[in-house]
């Protein structure tokens, strides 16, 4: 039944693994940026309302545009492999999806107002921040409810009495788990961007560099201790046959998680003992393994009806060439720009 | 039919996308144009020591930044979002025929970006000569990002051989690729300096002022050329059909049309403004006028592009509905609601006739019309019968090519047609038309077995002429022509052509038939 309205999948040039391996990469690259936006933003907003000044929030506006940039290519790749299932969810919930749109811009425009207008109108800039984030919180909940949305075939047909483009997930028993795991992690992660932002900022006094790499520290291993709780409930929140494929279920993903969850507890300890480079090189780590498991979690929702392994390849491996030969030459080009910046005589003037 | 339907029945989707496209296309192509400005803009400067100006290009920078970054930027993921929710199974073909080409695109928005963002933080930071050096690569990375989005667009109008290989590259490298992407590159150049009059517009230094006026109408002017010259190229290269739709046939492209053509007219009218000494105030206001007036420009040629596509949305493969050309056939023998997936109702049936037509309209007509908006399906057909309704969904794509054909099944037809007139217009089932046929008493005689002859007779048209609405539909006049073939009985009977006279008379009432029609009234006699 549920197959029957699930959309023909299109055909996809090279092996999917491709697709696959590029999504986890961007996902991760943005994932890392949204963290320092959504984190760093809330933290900037408590941080105003003690009236704590906090420089680190000046960079959020720039973070914006970096974070949208990287969440082209997951978006792009997901649609290539799992097209047809996210394509239909969207449509489902049309109504809020295209309200991301001038959300996100009134969140990214929200961002330079507070930076902007920091010194001059006080108030005005923590408003703008306060809305920032309750709309960057709103794009975070729509999303996790079109990806939760596009897992779940089953519940499409709901669309029967509800045809306007105004179909939430909410009946959906991983979406508050899901979101909530989210924005933690956002947190943690933010915290962990504060130490490092404070680590490299060169023109202030080591006293409050040494304090605010510590709050950052802080931050990050509260907002973990709280993560683990949240990711347990989370996973056990998912569909029986699921999460007992991550409890023996299969051997690989179930010691995959629970590496997972080790490194959380490993990161805790050392946060609270302040090694930072430890840290941040096992919490990359971590946020690699996690977004491995989500994918793993979305290939076993979509077991038997929307599997990337059955699409049919054309072979037309040009345009991935095209690609990786710009990518490259991108990069190059990216890196000497920043050099750029970094050169003697570009620091001095 | 793969895909669920978003139902926006006042707004339609075709206008969000409308609205997006336009908005996003015009700021897009300042993201291009204005790169080159602000580059040659500040090697000038530069290059005359020319405090004033390099203090302009700065300003305009920030201003650039803001409204390229964050509105053109987000706009653009904006298109994706929305062509994807109104039109999922073309989204779906572009995103997998050219993903890498979307990457590709990708990884020069993130150039773009990463160049703007150190031209503009690091703008007094560095020395001039780098400044200048990622000004430069800024610009060549927005050109670059323009040139792979007007492969992929213009794809979507000219597929060419792609139809036939399905080769990334043919598709990409379409026939209209290059006079579009220079034709786009002058609209680019030409956005820059209206922008560029935006800013100067709020200098403070009145010398400063005038000077930019007459730098940035240059930069509005000269592309113009470059403009003109691509368009006829452009012209010449689209399908013959598609043009036909533009120039003719398409009674939806017409205001779109007037609109580009009046808003050129104005661009330059208002650009001369900018030549001459005027109050600071108006010209802001003028500023702001020229702004609008580039905007209806873009949505004017925007729009008329979109609309020269049509029936189709990626011309010549898939219909402006989804529907594949590949697939149609298929779908006139087995039945539309069979095949579309998302249809509730999968069979026509006498009782669930309405709501199986809602269906239909629902997947096939609300794509491109709405219920009282823009492509207003109620005014269209406010004029119809039932049976006219039916007619005109027999002769989309045959006698307008502009609007797909109708896929389904007679029956299927006859639904939509239903829905049309009975649920919209409130209109009554036509009735049953019955022809009870009396049989008048003839006396036939009795056959004769004797005779030696046999007469048959008859007329050539009977009464397939006359019509109830005469008025408007007759093709011959008033008149008959009686046959008669006089056959010898026999072994081996014989026709008589040779040798006999046959004799007729018309009965009386019978023998002026054109004073029963209005024929001659209406036409003029020769």
């Amino acid at each position: 039944m549920i197959t029957q309205i699930v959309p023909t999948a299109d055909t996809i040039p090279v092996n999917w693994w491709w697709f696959q391996i590029l999504l986890i990469v961007t996902f991760l690259l943005h994932i890392i940026l949204m963290n320092f936006i959504l984190g760093g933003s809330l933290l900037s907003l408590w941080d105003s309302f003690r009236k704590k000044p906090a420089i680190e929030g000046k960079s959020i506006p720039t973070l914006i545009a970096l974070t949208i940039n990287l969440g082209v290519p997951p978006l792009l790749f997901v649609q290539v492999i799992f097209g047809n299932f996210f394509y239909t969810s969207s449509v489902l919930m049309a109504g809020p999806w295209i309200l991301l749109i001038p959300i996100l811009i009134i969140a990214y425009y929200g961002a330079y107002i507070y930076v902007f207008k920091k010194t001059s109108s006080p108030l005005f800039s923590k408003i703008s921040l306060l809305i920032s984030s309750i709309f960057l919180l709103f794009i975070g909940f729509m999303l996790v409810n079109n990806n939760t949305l596009m897992l779940t075939p089953e519940r499409w047909s709901a669309y029967v009495d509800n045809k306007s483009g105004w179909m939430l997930n909410l009946g959906e028993p991983t979406l508050w788990p899901r979101y909530l795991h989210f924005i933690i992690g956002a947190i943690a992660i933010a915290g962990l961007g504060k130490t490092l932002f404070y680590h490299f900022k060169k023109d202030i006094d080591t006293e409050t560099k040494q304090h605010e790499k510590s709050r950052g520290m802080k931050i990050f291993a509260f907002a973990t201790m709280i993560q683990v709780v949240v990711g347990i409930w989370f996973w056990l929140s998912l569909p029986e046959p699921i999460w007992k494929f991550f409890m023996g279920g299969n051997i690989v993903a179930t010691i995959w998680l629970m590496l997972g969850i080790l490194l959380a507890l490993v990161l805790i300890f050392t946060a609270s003992r302040k090694l930072m480079t430890l840290t941040v090189s096992l919490a990359a780590f971590l946020l690699l393994n996690m977004i491995i498991t989500r994918e793993i979690v979305r290939h076993q929702y979509l077991k038997g009806i929307g599997e990337p392994s059955n699409l049919t390849t054309t072979g037309e491996i040009g345009s991935l060439i095209l690609f990786l030969f710009t990518f490259l030459i991108g990069i190059a080009l990216i890196y000497y720009m920043i050099k750029l910046i970094f050169k003697p005589k570009n620091t001095v003037i | 039919m793969n895909y669920p339907v978003w139902e926006l029945p006042s707004l339609g989707g075709g206008t969000l996308i409308a609205i997006i496209a336009v908005i996003h296309s015009f700021i897009a192509h300042l993201a291009v144009g204005g790169g080159l400005f602000l580059v040659l803009t500040e090697i000038k400067a530069r290059k005359n020591n020319d405090a004033a100006l390099l203090g302009y290009v700065k300003a305009h920078t920030k201003f650039f930044l803001l409204l390229t970054m964050v509105f053109g930027g987000i706009t653009g993921v904006g298109i994706w979002f929305i062509i994807s929710l109104v039109q999922p199974a073309a989204t779906s073909s572009l995103i997998h025929n050219f993903v890498f080409g979307w990457a590709t695109e990708w990884v020069f928005f993130i150039a773009e970006i990463v160049a703007l963002l150190i031209y503009h933080y690091r703008f007094d930071k560095m020395n001039p000569k780098d400044h200048v050096r990622v000004g430069w690569l800024y610009f060549i990375f927005a050109w670059l990002s323009l040139f792979v989005i007007n492969g992929i667009l213009g794809f979507m109008l000219t597929p060419g051989r792609w139809l036939e290989t399905q080769s990334f590259w043919e598709g990409f490298f379409n026939p209209s690729f290059w006079p579009a992407l220079i034709f786009r590159t002058g609209i680019a150049l030409s956005i820059a300096g209206i922008f560029g009059l935006v800013t100067a517009s709020f200098r403070k230094d009145k010398q400063l002022r005038q000077r930019l006026y007459k730098m940035n109408a240059k930069w509005l002017y000269f592309p113009f050329i470059l403009i003109a010259l691509t368009a006829i190229w452009y012209l010449a290269i689209i399908p013959a059909n598609a043009e036909a739709n533009i120039l003719r046939f398409n009674p939806a492209v017409k205001p779109w049309y007037i609109v580009w053509a009046v808003a050129t007219g104005a661009i330059f009218l208002i650009g001369i403004f900018f030549l001459v000494r005027l109050p600071v105030m108006l010209q802001r206001v003028t500023v702001f006028v020229l702004v609008l007036t580039g905007l209806a420009w873009m949505g004017g040629f925007e729009y008329t592009r979109e609309i020269a596509r049509k029936p189709y949305v990626i011309y010549g493969h898939m219909y402006s509905n989804s529907i594949l050309k590949s697939d149609l056939q298929k779908i006139n023998q087995e039945g539309f609601l069979i095949t579309a997936k998302w249809a509730e109702v999968k069979e026509v049936t006498n009782e669930n006739m309405l709501e199986a037509g809602a269906e239909i309209s629902r997947l096939q007509c609300m794509a491109c019309h709405t219920m009282g908006g823009y492509n207003d399906l109620i005014s269209r057909t406010s004029h119809l019968t039932e049976r006219g309704m039916e007619a005109k969904l027999t002769g989309l794509g045959q006698v307008n090519d502009y609007m797909p054909p109708f896929a389904g099944t007679e029956k299927e037809k006859k639904a939509l047609a239903a829905y049309i007139l009975r649920d919209i217009h409130g209109k009554e089932a036509p009735e049953p038309y019955s022809a009870t046929v009396e049989p008048e008493p003839v006396e036939i005689p009795p056959f004769d077995q004797d005779s030696k002859y046999v007469l048959l007779a008859w007329n050539d048209l009977g009464m397939h002429c006359i019509s109830d609405n005469s008025d408007y539909w007759s093709f011959l006049p008033p008149a008959n022509t009686l046959w008669a073939q006089l056959i010898k009985r026999g072994p081996k009977p014989e026709i008589i052509s040779d040798g006999v006279k046959l004799h007729y008379e018309v009965e009386e009432g019978f023998k002026h038939p054109e004073k029963h029609v209005d024929f001659w009234k209406n036409a003029k006699k020769t």
